[in-house]
C-alpha cells in the first residue's frame, strides 16, 4: 500500500511537471503578444514597447526564459504580471480566498444537497418527485451560467434588494468590523454567485448519483437486506450508498480544480474578483507569468484530484488494490 | 502619446455644452454625501508616472493636482484659457520663460506645504519616463526662486507652452518620494497609501473590490462638498450596470445602448453624454491580404473604396448600435475634437445606385451571373476581421454584410479573439478590419494611423494607406499658429482617398444618480470636477450620512 | 449489429418516456432538416432601425437585435447546434468509454499511462488548445470543428468510465468470463461496456447541453460557426445585452436547448433501462 502510494505520487508529480513544461512552451505559440495586449489602443512609442519587452525578457530565448522561470519558481517567485505590473504571487494571494470560498461552497452544496437529491430520486425512481427533480435540474444545467446569473441579480438585487448585486464586501463594512459582522456581510454577497454556480452544476451530481443508486438498489444483496426486514433508510444508506460512490469519487476528483478556477462567468457577472477572472484575463492578455502561476495551482488540483480518487477507490473497494 | 495626457489644440464650442465652468468653490458647506463610482478595474498603484491610464490614473487625478487646469473651453494654446490650481498665478518674463507663483496655502495630505522643490522633483522624475519625457521635450529646464516660485524655460517659442508645463504633470511630493527609485515605486508603501495634494485623500483599498477616498479637509481651494468617493470594481459591464440599477453605485460610464435604455427607465437615474475620444471604423487594407508586397486586388482602387462607403447608410447603422448620442464623421474625428470639421459640414449621404454605378465603372460587374460581382475572374469577396471584445463591432459588421450582399458584394464576417485579431491586423492579414480607437484629443495624433511614415508599423498604419500630402500637412500644422486649416485639408484628402469606412464617433454615455444637485463631468478626465458635486439637501441616502473620518 | 440497433430502438419505443424522447428528437431533427427550406432566410435584416421587435403575427417569435426573424434563426440554428452537439458528443463519449474501459480493465502500467495522459490533458486549458488551433488554421470546416470538440471533450468521461471498470472488474460475471478464457476485448465489450452504460448515458446527456453552449463560446473566439449563420447558443450570446429589454431574443433559443437536453435525457433513461443487463 505504501509502495503503491509512493509510486502513484511520483507519477502524479511527473505528470504535473510535464504538463507545466508543455504549457510553458505551448502558450508562447498562441498568437498575440503580452506587451501589445497590455498597451491596448493606447499609443506608445516603439522604444517604450521595447523597454517593457526587455523588462520581462520577452525577446530572450525560450530555454533561457524557461530556466529563469524554474530558478525563480523554486524560490517561490512566479515573476511579475505584465498586465498588472505586480508580483504574480501577490495577485494570486489576493484573489485565492475569494475563489476558494465560492468554489468550496459550491462543491459543498453539490456533494451534500446534490448527493442527497440524487439518492432521493433513485429511491423514488419514476415517481413525480423524481421526474420533477430531473426536469428542474436539467433545465438549470442547460442554462448558460451568465444568463442565470444576470436573471438572479436582476430579480434579487436590482428588483427586490434582498442581496447585493456584486462584490464580496460592501463599502459600508469598515476595516475595523468584527469577524461576525464581516462573515455576515461576505455571506450576503456569496448567496447569489453560489446559487448560480450550483444550479448550473448540481444536475451532473444528481444524475450520476441517481444512476449509480438505481444500479445498486436492484442488486440481489439489497433485495436480501430488504427481505430481512431492515428499515428502508438503513438499506439505502448502509448497504446501497457506499456501493454507489464510485462515480461520485471520480466527480470529486474532476471537480476539485473548481477550488482554484471558480467560474469565470459567475465571477464576472457578480464582480467576484477571484482567480477564474484573473486567469481568463491572463489568457486574453497573454500574460504569461500569471498564466503559469494559475496553471501551477489548477494542474496541482487536477493531479491531486486523480490521486485522491484512486485512494478513495481502494478504500471503498479493497479488491481494487490487489492487482 | 497616451490619450490620458491629453492635448487639446483649439477651443471647442461643442465642449462648452457638457463641461461646466469651474468656479472656485470658496464657501464650505455641510452638504455631506458620497459618490460611488462603478469602475472596470482595480487601482493598485494610483501614483503619477506609474499610472497613465485606467482606474489608477483616474484615482491619481483626484489625489494629485497640476499647476493649472484647462479651462471650460479646453483651449490649449496661449496663456489665458487656464484655471489656477497649485499655481495661483503665472506670467511671462519673455517668449521662452514662464514663471509660476505657487499657492502658499497648498498642502500635502500629511500637512507639509507644497513647494517649488516638488515641481522640480516631478519634472526630473518625468524625464525618466519615456513617453512623458517626449511630451515634455520642448521644456528646457525647471528651476526655483524661493519656495513658491517656479521658472519654466523652453527651447523655442510655441503656442502650447503653458499647456505643456501644466497639463502633463501631476505634482508629486519630493519629501516622500526622493528615496524611492522609479522601478520600485509601483510596489512601494507610497503606492499602497499615496499622499497627494488634491481635493481628496487616500483612505483605503480592498484589493479587487474598492478604493475609498475622503475629502481633504484642509484643501486650499475649498473642501469638496462630497465627503467620500468610492471606486467600486466590477470588470463586467453588466455587473457595473447592476450596481447602478440596484442603487449600490451612483455613477457608471461607457453605457451601451441597451444599458442606456434600462438606465432611462429607472426614475432614480439620469443619463448624460460626454464627448469621448472614441471612433469606430472599418479599415481597408490597401495591400493584399497577408502580403504587403502587392496591392490589394480589390481595395487598392479608391473608386471601389468610395463606392463601398456610399453603399452604406452609416448614420442609420450607427444609431441602431450606439443610439442617439453618436455622430458619424467622414474621417477620424472623435466627438472630443469635432471642432476640427468645418461648421455645418455634412457627410456624403448614402446612395446605393451611385455606388453600383461606380463599381461598374471600375469594372466590377456580375459577369458570371452568380450574384457576386467579379472582375478578371476575381469575385468581389472580402473577409471582415471582427474582434469580439464589444458587441457593437460584430453588429456593425453583420449590418455591412447584409447591406452589401444585394449589391453583389460578399463579406465574410470573421469573429475573432481580440489578441488574435490584433496579430492579424499587425501582419496585414485582413481585407477589412473592424477597428476602434481612443484618440488623443488632438488631430496631431493622426500621424499615428494615417501617415506614410507609419505604414505597416505595428498597431499604427496597418492598412498601408499613404498620401504624402497628409504627412506634410501634419508637419505644417504642428508649427502653425492656426493649425485648423491644415487639419481640414487633411480631412478633405481622407474623404476622397477613403482609407476606411468611418462608422461612428460615439459619446461616453454615463448614468448618474439623480440626488446630486450638480454633477459636472470633464471630457478629458471625467472626475476632475468631482469636488464640485453635491447632494441636493433633503435627498440624502443613509449612506450619505457617513461622517466618521479615520 | 443492425438487428441489435433496431431491437434496442423497439424496446426504447415501448417505454413511454423513451417514446416521448424519440418523438421530440425526431421532430427537432426533421424541422432542422426541412423547415429551413420553407422559412424565411435567417440573415435578412428587415428594418434595422426597429431592432428587436416583440413576437407578432408577422414574426411569431419576434426579431433579434438586427431585426432578423427569430423563428427562422431557431430553425436554421437547429441544423448547426444539433449536428455539432450530437456528433461531437458521440465522438467524445466513444473515445472516453474506450480509453476508460481499457485503462480500468487492464490496470497496471497501461492504466497509469492512460490516466496520467488524461491528467495532463485536463491540466492544459481547453481554451488554449483551441486558440492554438485558431493560429494554425483560421477557417476550419464543420467536420473539423466537430472533430476538435469531440477529441478535446472526452477526458472527464474516461475517468468516470475507468472508475466503473475498476469496480466491475472484480464482479463475479467478469471473473467467470475470464475463467472461461474470454479474450480481453470480448470481456470489455460484452461485460464491462453494458454495465458502464449508465454513467456513459448520463455523460452524453449532459454533454449535449455542454456542447451547444460551448459552441457559441467558441464561435465568439473565432472558431467554428461564423455569423450570420445562426446557432442556438450563439443567439443567446449575441442577444445577451438585450436579455431584459427583449426577453424573446434569448428565451426561445434557450427553450430549444432545454427541450433538446430533456428529450435526450428521456431517451438516455429509456436506453439505460433497456440495456441494463439485469433486465435482460
Amino acid at each position: 500500500m505504501i509502495r503503491w502510494l509512493l509510486i502513484r505520487t511520483a507519477q502524479a508529480l511527473a505528470t504535473l511537471a510535464a504538463a507545466l513544461v508543455i504549457l510553458f512552451f505551448l502558450m508562447r505559440l498562441v498568437p498575440g503578444d503580452p506587451v501589445t495586449a497590455f498597451i491596448g489602443d493606447r499609443a506608445m512609442s516603439q522604444a517604450d514597447v521595447q523597454r517593457i519587452r526587455d523588462r520581462y525578457c520577452l525577446d530572450c530565448s525560450l530555454p533561457h526564459q524557461f530556466s529563469q522561470f524554474i530558478g525563480r519558481a523554486f524560490r517561490g517567485d512566479l515573476g511579475t504580471s505584465i498586465q498588472h505590473q505586480r508580483p504574480v504571487t501577490q495577485l494570486m494571494a489576493e484573489r485565492l480566498p475569494a475563489t476558494l470560498l465560492l468554489g468550496g461552497s459550491t462543491l459543498f452544496l453539490n456533494f451534500t444537497l446534490g448527493l442527497a437529491l440524487g439518492v432521493w430520486q433513485a429511491v423514488r425512481k419514476g415517481r413525480t418527485v423524481d421526474r420533477l427533480l430531473t426536469a428542474v435540474s436539467l433545465v438549470g444545467y442547460a442554462v448558460p451560467s451568465f444568463w442565470l446569473g444576470l436573471i438572479l441579480a436582476w430579480m434579487f438585487a436590482v428588483r427586490l434588494h434582498w442581496f447585493p448585486s456584486s462584490g464580496i464586501t460592501s463599502i459600508q463594512l469598515s476595516s475595523e468590523a468584527g469577524p461576525i459582522e464581516t462573515a455576515l456581510d461576505i455571506g450576503r454577497h456569496l448567496v447569489l454567485p453560489v446559487v448560480t454556480l450550483s444550479v448550473v452544476s448540481i444536475a451532473a451530481m444528481m444524475r450520476y448519483q441517481r444512476n449509480a443508486m438505481i444500479e445498486v438498489l436492484r442488486l440481489d444483496y439489497i433485495r436480501t437486506a430488504r427481505a430481512k426486514g431492515l428499515a428502508e433508510s438503513t438499506v439505502v444508506i448502509r448497504h446501497a450508498w457506499r456501493n454507489a460512490l464510485f462515480p461520485i469519487l471520480t466527480l470529486f476528483g474532476l471537480w476539485l480544480p473548481i477550488l482554484a478556477t471558480g467560474s469565470v462567468f459567475v465571477e464576472s457577472v457578480f464582480g467576484w474578483s477571484g482567480l477564474g477572472l484573473l486567469a481568463t484575463n491572463a489568457i486574453g492578455g497573454r500574460d504569461y507569468p500569471v498564466l503559469m502561476g494559475s496553471a501551477i495551482l489548477v494542474s496541482t488540483l487536477i493531479v491531486l484530484g486523480g490521486l485522491i480518487t484512486d485512494i478513495g477507490y481502494m478504500i471503498l473497494d479493497p479488491q481494487v488494490r490487489h492487482r | 502619446m497616451p490619450r490620458s495626457r491629453s492635448r487639446i489644440a483649439v477651443a471647442s464650442c461643442a465642449l462648452l455644452l457638457t463641461s461646466t465652468v469651474l468656479l472656485p468653490a470658496q464657501r464650505q458647506t455641510n452638504d455631506h454625501g458620497v459618490v460611488i463610482i462603478a469602475t472596470g478595474a482595480d487601482a493598485p498603484a494610483p501614483v503619477p508616472t506609474v499610472a497613465t491610464f485606467g482606474t489608477n490614473w483616474e484615482v491619481a487625478n483626484l489625489l494629485f493636482l497640476r499647476l493649472a487646469e484647462m479651462g471650460p473651453t479646453l483651449t490649449s494654446v496661449g496663456d489665458r484659457g487656464f484655471i489656477p490650481a497649485l499655481a495661483r498665478a503665472w506670467n511671462r518674463r519673455d517668449s521662452l520663460t514662464l514663471v509660476f507663483e505657487l499657492d502658499p496655502r497648498a498642502l500635502w495630505h500629511d500637512g507639509r506645504p507644497v513647494t517649488a522643490a516638488d515641481v522640480i522633483f516631478t519634472f526630473a522624475r518625468s524625464q525618466e519616463i519615456p513617453d512623458l519625457a517626449s511630451a515634455l521635450r520642448r521644456v528646457k529646464s525647471v528651476s526655483a526662486e524661493g519656495d513658491h516660485r517656479v521658472i519654466f524655460r523652453f527651447v523655442r517659442f510655441y503656442p502650447e507652452q503653458l499647456y505643456d508645463a501644466t497639463h502633463q504633470m501631476l505634482i508629486m511630493p519630493q519629501h516622500l518620494l526622493k528615496d524611492i527609485p522609479l522601478d520600485s515605486l509601483p510596489t512601494s508603501a507610497f503606492a499602497q497609501k499615496p499622499v497627494g495634494n488634491g481635493p481628496f485623500r487616500w483612505v483605503r483599498r480592498v484589493p479587487g473590490q474598492l478604493i475609498e477616498l475622503a475629502a481633504f479637509d484642509r484643501f486650499f481651494l475649498g473642501r469638496p462638498k462630497i465627503d467620500r468617493v468610492y471606486f467600486r470594481v466590477a470588470s463586467d459591464p453588466d455587473a457595473r450596470l447592476n450596481l447602478l440599477l440596484a442603487g449600490e453605485a451612483d455613477v457608471a460610464q461607457s453605457l451601451s445602448l441597451p444599458a442606456e435604455d434600462r438606465v432611462r427607465q429607472d426614475s432614480n437615474l439620469v443619463v448624460t453624454a460626454v464627448p469621448s475620444g472614441g471612433i469606430t471604423y472599418a479599415l481597408f487594407n490597401q495591400k493584399a491580404n497577408g502580403d504587403r508586397g502587392k496591392p490589394h486586388p480589390i481595395l487598392s482602387d479608391p473608386v471601389v473604396r468610395r463606392a463601398l462607403i456610399l453603399a452604406l447608410d452609416r448614420p442609420q447603422m450607427a444609431r441602431s448600435v450606439y443610439g442617439g448620442h453618436t455622430s458619424v464623421p467622414d474621417g477620424p474625428v472623435p466627438q472630443m475634437f469635432a471642432w476640427v470639421q468645418a461648421p455645418g459640414e455634412r457627410i456624403v449621404p448614402s446612395d446605393t445606385a451611385r455606388a453600383r454605378a461606380m463599381l461598374a465603372s471600375a469594372g466590377w460587374l456580375d459577369h458570371d451571373r452568380d450574384g457576386i460581382l467579379d472582375k478578371n475572374g476575381i469575385p468581389f469577396e472580402l473577409s471582415v476581421n471582427t474582434p469580439n471584445r464589444t458587441p457593437q463591432r460584430p453588429m456593425l459588421a453583420q449590418q455591412m454584410q447584409a447591406r452589401l450582399l444585394p449589391l453583389g458584394i460578399k463579406l465574410n464576417v470573421r469573429l475573432m479573439e481580440y489578441e488574435v485579431s490584433q496579430t492579424m491586423r499587425d501582419s496585414g492579414q485582413f481585407d477589412i478590419d473592424m477597428a476602434s480607437a481612443n484618440l488623443d484629443p488632438t488631430p496631431s495624433g493622426w500621424d499615428w494611423s494615417w501617415s506614410c511614415a507609419n505604414v505597416a508599423k505595428k498597431r499604427q498604419n496597418v492598412g498601408s494607406y499613404c498620401n504624402p500630402e497628409i504627412d506634410s500637412l501634419l508637419l505644417k500644422a504642428q508649427s502653425s499658429r492656426d493649425p485648423v486649416v491644415h487639419y481640414r485639408r487633411i480631412l478633405a484628402l481622407i474623404r476622397s482617398d477613403a482609407p476606411a469606412i468611418f462608422l461612428s464617433s460615439p459619446a461616453n454615455v454615463i448614468g448618474v444618480n439623480k440626488r446630486y444637485a450638480s454633477h459636472p463631468f470633464r471630457p478629458e478626465m471625467l472626475w476632475l470636477s468631482l469636488r464640485h458635486w453635491s447632494v441636493t439637501p433633503g435627498q440624502q441616502l443613509p449612506r450619505d450620512r457617513v461622517t466618521s473620518t479615520p | 449489429m443492425k438487428d441489435l440497433f433496431i431491437d434496442t430502438l423497439r424496446k426504447v419505443w415501448a417505454l413511454r418516456a423513451g417514446r416521448a424522447g424519440i418523438v421530440i428528437l425526431t421532430l427537432a431533427f426533421l424541422s432542422a432538416a426541412f423547415l429551413p427550406l420553407i422559412t424565411q432566410s435567417p440573415i435578412v435584416q428587415a428594418n434595422i432601425e426597429e431592432g428587436a421587435t416583440r413576437p407578432s403575427t408577422h414574426h411569431v417569435l419576434g426579431t433579434d437585435q438586427l431585426n432578423r426573424d427569430i423563428l427562422a434563426r431557431i430553425v436554421w440554428g437547429g441544423r448547426t447546434s444539433l449536428t455539432v452537439a450530437f456528433l461531437s458528443v458521440l465522438l467524445s463519449v466513444t473515445l472516453g468509454a474506450m480509453v476508460g474501459l481499457v485503462a480500468g480493465y487492464h490496470g497496471g502500467w497501461l492504466d497509469a499511462l492512460l490516466m496520467r495522459l488524461v491528467d495532463g490533458a485536463l491540466s492544459i486549458p481547453r481554451l488554449f488548445i483551441l486558440l492554438l488551433l485558431l493560429a494554425l488554421q483560421q477557417d476550419i470546416g464543420l467536420t473539423m470543428f466537430i472533430l476538435v470538440l469531440g477529441t478535446t471533450g472526452w477526458f472527464g468521461v474516461s475517468r468516470i468510465v475507468r472508475g466503473e471498470a475498476l469496480r466491475l472488474r472484480h464482479a463475479s460475471y467478469v471473473q467467470a468470463a475470464e475463467a472461461l478464457g474470454a479474450r480481453s476485448h470480448r470481456v470489455i465489450f460484452r461485460h464491462l461496456f453494458p454495465n458502464a452504460m449508465g454513467p456513459l448515458l448520463v455523460a452524453a446527456t449532459l454533454g449535449v447541453g455542454d456542447v451547444i453552449l460551448l459552441e457559441a463560446g467558441l464561435s465568439f473566439l473565432g472558431l467554428g460557426i461564423m455569423p450570420p449563420t445562426p446557432s442556438w447558443g450563439g443567439m443567446i450570446h449575441e442577444s445577451r445585452e438585450i436579455m431584459f429589454t427583449g426577453w424573446w431574443t434569448n428565451v426561445f433559443p434557450l427553450l430549444s436547448i432545454v427541450i433538446t437536453v430533456l428529450a435526450v435525457n428521456l431517451v438516455g433513461e429509456a436506453l439505460r433501462d433497456v440495456l441494463d443487463p439485469m433486465n435482460a
